[in-house]
């Protein structure tokens, strides 16, 4: 095999060289960072009207309603790449071997225990995130490493019924949120201008279902990547 | 408070360049891990709970199963010599 740059003594002097220049670039960061001159930025502005949007937290607040159009194109985007990985599975990929439900004791045990906890603290983080820290990404990204968990642990096998039930769970979190802004963009002239009685329930129900949506991709991602087929046809296993 | 933010400074720092100068993959993906629950107390300190909240979920949790995969996947193909850096 082909020595790569990183071996040898080459290797090791462009490493040093790297590592010296990453450390000067951190060292110049961290002094412009202290000289700069503390200001508030948006923060006041924030405070000043976060009563307005129904809900407590100020992340919250700017994320869902404030800037609620990125964190729809952020979910869309999210959405786009899981389209991506699935567009590249020529045909009908065999489930690799690993994610088979294979029978391990220890780790079933721990995973029954510990699983329902984590779906029950993620489904709390996405409640509180109106007060709190907490919200949609969160509460998604703890519920979808629950399922990695299930899914690595063999606890559960990877069939067509869960492959249908992600598809439609990551479609579900971005329709959610369209509705959402096309029922505004016609019902008041205005796009994701939430009517303030209904700001703190539309507020809730879409964290909910980007939550979900989140989840679902991200276990989309640990079991379809794997399973990605080269132009050969094979899989790399 | 300064010494835990020292100590978390100093325990990036040393993970980040143990990990990308490591010739084991399998230690590297740990350290990366590692790294991620570090830069979480980081987010925690810098009064950002929300980032701390998603680091530790993302970077630590489901990062860290990717890079386990792809590293399974690379010992099944190329055997035990993958785990080393080339």
């Amino acid at each position: 095999m082909r020595a790569s740059p990183a071996s040898g003594v080459a290797g090791r002097t462009a490493r040093g060289v790297a590592t010296l220049a990453c450390a000067g670039f951190a060292a110049l960061l961290g002094y412009v960072v202290l000289q700069a001159e503390r200001a508030d930025g948006i923060a006041p502005l924030v405070r000043a009207r976060v009563e307005d949007t129904g809900v407590r937290s100020e992340v919250t607040a700017v994320l869902l309603d404030f800037r609620s159009y990125d964190t729809l194109l952020e979910v869309a985007v999210l959405v786009a790449a899981v389209i991506a990985i699935w567009s590249l599975e020529r045909g009908r990929p065999a489930v690799p071997a690993v994610l088979q439900p294979h029978d391990e004791p220890v780790l079933t045990a721990l995973v029954r225990t510990v699983v329902p906890l984590i779906v029950i603290v993620s489904a709390y983080l996405v409640w509180r995130g109106a007060e709190a820290p907490g919200g949609a990404f969160q509460g998604g990204a703890l519920l979808g490493g629950a399922i990695v968990l299930v899914i690595a642990a063999g606890v559960v096998g990877v069939d067509d019924r869960m492959r249908r039930a992600a598809k439609f769970a990551v479609a579900f979190g971005l329709a959610v949120f369209l509705l959402v802004a096309l029922g505004t963009l016609f019902g008041r002239g205005a796009l994701l201008d939430y009517p303030p009685a209904l700001s703190h329930a539309l507020i809730v129900i879409i964290e909910a279902a980007v939550a979900l949506s989140i989840a679902a991709v991200l276990a989309d991602l640990f079991v379809d990547v794997p399973s990605v087929q080269r132009a050969d046809g094979s899989d790399g296993e | 408070m300064l010494v835990v933010d020292a100590l978390i400074v100093l325990l990036c720092a040393a993970l980040a360049l143990r990990l990308l100068h490591t010739p084991r993959l399998a230690e590297a993906v740990a350290l990366f891990i590692a790294f991620g629950l570090v830069l979480s107390l980081a987010w925690v300190r810098m009064h950002a709970p929300d980032l701390a909240l998603a680091e530790a979920a993302l970077g630590a949790g489901v990062t860290g199963a990717l890079f386990v995969n792809a590293l399974r996947r690379l010992t099944r193909k190329l055997g035990a010599a993958a785990d080393r850096e080339p």
